[in-house]
């Protein structure tokens, strides 16, 4: 399987076009002082000019290292050890930093993975686009607009001036002014020319449709190419920036996160490369923002002709995005090839693992499993795979009780106005009720900023509602006494997103568990030992973990322990706040498996936080959105899946990686 | 931002009234009568030992005193020192000095300090970086007499180059070995913070996609590391440039400078409360104003630091 695409030599040798970039063999190996980390271990891979290639594997995979040895950017104490990377014919192994930082910007682009630590965050946004296209050479202030426009332009436009000239912020005006004087309804035209993106002979074209008669001429004379600021401004429109002028001269940290990784394409694309290397451009950001952020990234590879390199831990979205795929394990390559088949046809077991465990494509094994019918063996089996607790399998005599119910809770945080004395309202939570049974799973859903968390942390007690109350079991959280307040926190246990952040580094893991038995002063110290040790069986860990100390645990290890922890109390409830969120898949399936067979053991009651709808629809029976602070759409998680009432519903569901795509019987 | 100026200023009331009126207690409760002791080895007359003591409100109750001492403050009268110099005096004789001191004292921890941190930061674990640990753990393991000596004899009286003290000598070079000593000890924390600062930047994400764009190395650290690893550094500096005027006792004395440091410790010496309250009072405000220089500086530097 990996001979197919590691076959570049040979390829060209029988005709066929050289691939852009040719991987042979690659080695890469981190050295420390004391030890040796080989990252990669032997991984080919080709891709051709104007096409895409997905690169999949879980962390630690040596997705990230390949794609950063391409471009010599490895981090410190990392080197190629062995084989070849080949960029247009050229190695690249072993090369020159000198003729790497020609090839930079120019010829490879990089989108990198973290939106938020990306940008220097002492810098205007415009500055440090600018900055990508002085140092390619590409001097838009100093009348070079031909090296530019030879480069922005391709071979798709015809070769006059005005098909490489850019429209400038003065000339736009100046056009418009013109047009309004003679007539012409000229707001039509303003949202269609984009300083700094909009070339002569667009110009021209729109004129032409707008029923002017000197269409040519007028256009010469109102484009005469653009300052490097107007061009700035450009490159953020065509990365799908509006108001792009005024936002260039924004620092980063007045930018969303979706925003300033637009900001990064269109740093990354600035000089127009021939390759771009998105390394997971979209897992720091909310699924829809993340589908508009792909769905333009591919539009406009796809325009310029610009070949990317798609890292990914995501197989749906890989499959959806690029048309190739390369399936990394351990250091290697396991699998490759067609998206599709890969995808359809898994032949590594490792691949298969992945594909059955993938939560986007499990979500759309369950719909079929539906389509099937659940009472067939077929579909059973298909459920069996997913490790599905909640979904279809209706709740069997216990869950009619109520354990929570928030009714018409609004939370207020003041925010600081403009003068000292001036106080603005921010309203987090608007009016949100929700209920959860006893023994069964509700999901909250929404983007960040949707208040979500903030209703988990009133659910907790560990804030207060402005108005409204949270009742449960029966009891209004907001009279508890300091005393009852203890007592109630032992019923309703939280476990947070990082596995990394939530556990203290200095404690073990005995302690770490132990701690809320001591706190609550539960039996002696050996009942106490007796009950951790329990406690990690329950969540499949062996007891000698409880000797060890969270830096030597793995993501999933850690989360593991950390619902050991919440489990400690016997609580009634947990709270999963994106619980699953920061886990690699084949981990994430195994710990949504675990808290199934809990919630099935020990009739627990859990409120899911997450962003990740393809994860309700595998853990929940009742999943409430939720859009700036209001829940939009409530019900039971097949009738939400199936029959979405609301835009904002249906928008979440289509931003799912991979439900575009149609599964055969994996 | 001017809101937040206006605050801090209006912060400095309290804090004056409050630091005027501790050393006026401290130095009130000091051991001795200074009276007595400005006769020294004349006898002592009774008769004009009352006169000093009116005409230094010494024989009012203490919370008179401070209020007489506060009314004069207000319409601009430091008071005399108990030399019989106007306080103002003192303070315009001694001020200069330290000022001139401090100044270069800063020159050198920035330029020293912040040029080897930048090398050793961005080679950090190898020959250089170890050796400036080394130098900059000495700085600050020896102690400052230690120093002072040691260059004042190597550098003053064998080899030469530098005056060995400066009392009334005001060129430039008298002061180059004490400053040098003055900063010592700065410098080894700016070169260290600097290095640290350095090295964290050169691994950041954003040095990365800057170089990832096509920067050559140069601008890449210039732009990228060097501006945003400044930010720590230059508020350090200005928060040491209010401790240097404060002055340095052991410095200043070493090196017979005349300013602060000896001057408010000689006052201590003598009982000379108009003096001491003055130096002192005038060492706060000079500390919250360049306490506040830094805190605009800070928002200068970094955008995402808004003041309100």
């Amino acid at each position: 399987m990996t001979a197919q695409p590691a076959a570049g030599a040979p390829a060209s040798a029988a005709g066929a076009p050289e691939p852009l970039l040719a991987i042979r063999d690659l080695e890469v190996t981190f050295q420390s002082r004391t030890s040796k980390v080989h990252a990669v271990r032997g991984a080919s891979l080709a891709l051709y000019a104007g096409r895409s290639l997905a690169i999949v594997g879980e962390s630690g995979s040596g997705k990230s290292t390949t794609a950063h040895a391409v471009i010599g950017l490895l981090p410190a104490g990392g080197r190629v050890t062995g084989g070849s990377i080949r960029f247009e014919g050229r190695e690249l192994a072993g090369a020159s930093e000198k003729t790497l930082v020609a090839l930079r910007g120019g010829g490879i682009g990089l989108v990198p993975q973290d939106p938020m630590s990306n940008l220097n965050p002492v810098y205007r946004v415009g500055a440090q686009i600018r900055e990508a296209l002085a140092a390619n050479g590409i001097d838009a202030s100093r009348s070079t607009y031909k090296a530019l426009a030879s480069l922005a332009a391709e071979d798709n436009i015809p070769d006059t001036p005005r098909g490489r000239l850019y429209l400038s912020a003065t000339g736009r005006d100046a056009l418009l002014a013109e047009l309004a004087a003679r007539g012409f309804a000229a707001e039509d035209l303003a949202d269609a020319l984009i300083v700094g993106f909009t070339t002569g002979i667009e110009v021209q074209a729109l004129l032409m449709g707008l029923g002017v008669e000197d269409a040519a001429a007028l256009a010469a004379k109102h484009v005469t190419g653009t300052s490097a600021t107007d061009r700035v401004a450009g490159l953020l429109s065509e990365a799908g920036l509006s108001d792009a002028a005024r936002r260039a001269r924004q620092y980063p940290h007045e930018f969303s996160g979706g925003m300033r990784q637009r900001a990064l394409i269109a740093m990354a694309l600035a000089a127009r490369p021939k390759l771009l290397i998105a390394d997971e451009p979209t897992s720091a950001l909310d699924v829809t923002v993340q589908r508009q952020i792909l769905d333009h990234l591919g539009t406009l590879t796809r325009e310029l002709g610009t070949a990317m390199l798609l890292i990914t831990h995501d197989l749906g979205l890989a499959a959806e995005r690029a048309e190739d795929l390369v399936v990394m394990y351990k250091g290697k390559v396991v699998e490759s090839g067609p998206s599709l088949e890969v995808l359809t046809n898994p032949r590594h077991p490792y691949t298969q693992r992945l594909v059955e465990a993938a939560p986007s494509l499990a979500s759309r094994r369950i719909q079929q499993a539906k389509e099937l019918g659940l009472e067939t063996a077929a579909g059973a089996e298909v459920l069996a795979v997913t490790g599905g607790a909640g979904a279809g399998t209706g709740p069997d005599g216990i869950g009619q009780a109520q354990l929570l119910e928030v009714r018409d809770v609004t939370k207020v945080f003041p925010l600081r106005g403009k003068r000292p004395w001036q106080r603005t309202d921010f309203k987090a939570v608007d009016g949100v009720s929700l209920t959860v049974r006893r023994g069964t799973t509700a999901a909250l859903v929404g983007e960040s900023g949707s208040g979500k968390s903030t209703i988990a942390n009133m659910v907790l007690s560990l804030l207060e509602p402005t108005s409204g109350s949270i009742v449960f079991d029966g009891v209004d959280t907001a009279g508890l006494s300091r005393r009852q307040l203890f007592e109630f926190r032992s019923k309703v246990q939280p476990v947070f997103q990082d596995p990394y952040g939530s556990l203290d580094p200095a404690y073990s893991i005995y302690r770490i568990i132990e701690e809320p038995l001591r706190t609550h002063r539960v039996g002696n110290h050996q009942s106490r030992e007796a009950r951790v040790k329990e406690l990690l069986d329950k969540v499949a860990l062996p007891a000698a973990t409880m000797r060890r100390y969270p830096n030597e645990l793995s993501g999933g290890q850690r989360q593991r322990v950390a619902v050991a922890r919440a489990l400690a109390l016997d609580p009634q409830m947990v709270v999963l706040d994106e619980a699953v969120s920061a886990l690699d898949v084949l981990v994430q399936a195994q710990v949504l498996e675990l808290l199934g067979q809990l919630q099935r053991d020990l009739g627990l009651t859990y409120l899911f936080i997450t962003h990740d709808l393809a994860v309700v629809r595998q853990m929940a029976d009742e999943v409430y959105v939720m859009e700036r602070g209001r829940i939009v759409e409530q019900g039971p998680t097949d009738r939400v899946f199936e029959r979405p009432e609301q835009a904002y519903t249906k928008a979440l569901l289509e931003a799912i990686p991979g439900s575009s795509i149609d599964l055969g019987r994996g | 931002m001017g809101w937040y100026v206006g605050r801090r200023l209006l912060q400095m009331i309290p804090v004056f009234i409050g630091a005027t009126l501790l050393v006026y207690v401290m130095v009130f409760l000091l051991p001795g009568d200074p009276v007595k002791a400005m006769f020294g080895d004349r006898p002592y007359n009774p008769a004009i030992a009352d006169r000093l003591r009116a005409e230094y409100h010494l024989d009012k109750p203490f919370l008179e005193q401070y209020w007489l001492y506060l009314k004069g403050l207000l319409s601009g009268d430091l008071g005399t020192s108990f030399s019989g110099r106007p306080v103002l005096d003192v303070v315009a004789s001694a001020y200069p000095v330290t000022v001139r001191l401090a100044l270069m004292a800063i020159a050198f921890e920035a330029v020293i300090g912040v040029t080897v941190g930048v090398f050793a930061g961005l080679r950090r674990g190898k020959l250089f970086d170890s050796t400036a640990l080394v130098f900059s753990m000495l700085l600050i393991a020896v102690p400052t007499f230690v120093m002072g000596f040691v260059l004042q004899t190597l550098l003053g009286v064998k080899l030469g180059w530098f005056p060995t003290t400066v009392g009334a000598n005001r060129a430039w070079t008298a002061f180059v070995m004490p400053a040098l000593v003055l900063a010592s000890v700065s410098m080894a924390y700016v070169l260290r913070l600097t290095r640290t600062s350095v090295a964290d930047n050169a691994m950041a994400d954003y040095v990365r996609t800057a170089r990832a764009k096509g920067l050559k190395r140069g601008a890449v650290v210039r732009r990228h590391i060097l501006r945003n690893s400044l930010i720590p550094v230059v508020t350090f500096l200005g928060a040491d440039l209010g401790a240097l005027m404060g002055g340095a006792i052991v410095t200043e004395g070493i090196f017979n400078v005349p300013g602060v440091g000896n001057t408010v410790y000689q006052s201590i010496l003598r009982g000379d409360g108009p003096t001491v309250v003055a130096m002192v009072t005038l060492l706060v405000v000079v500390f919250i104003v360049s306490n506040l220089v830094v805190d605009l500086l800070y928002a200068a530097l970094d955008p995402r630091i808004r003041l309100a």
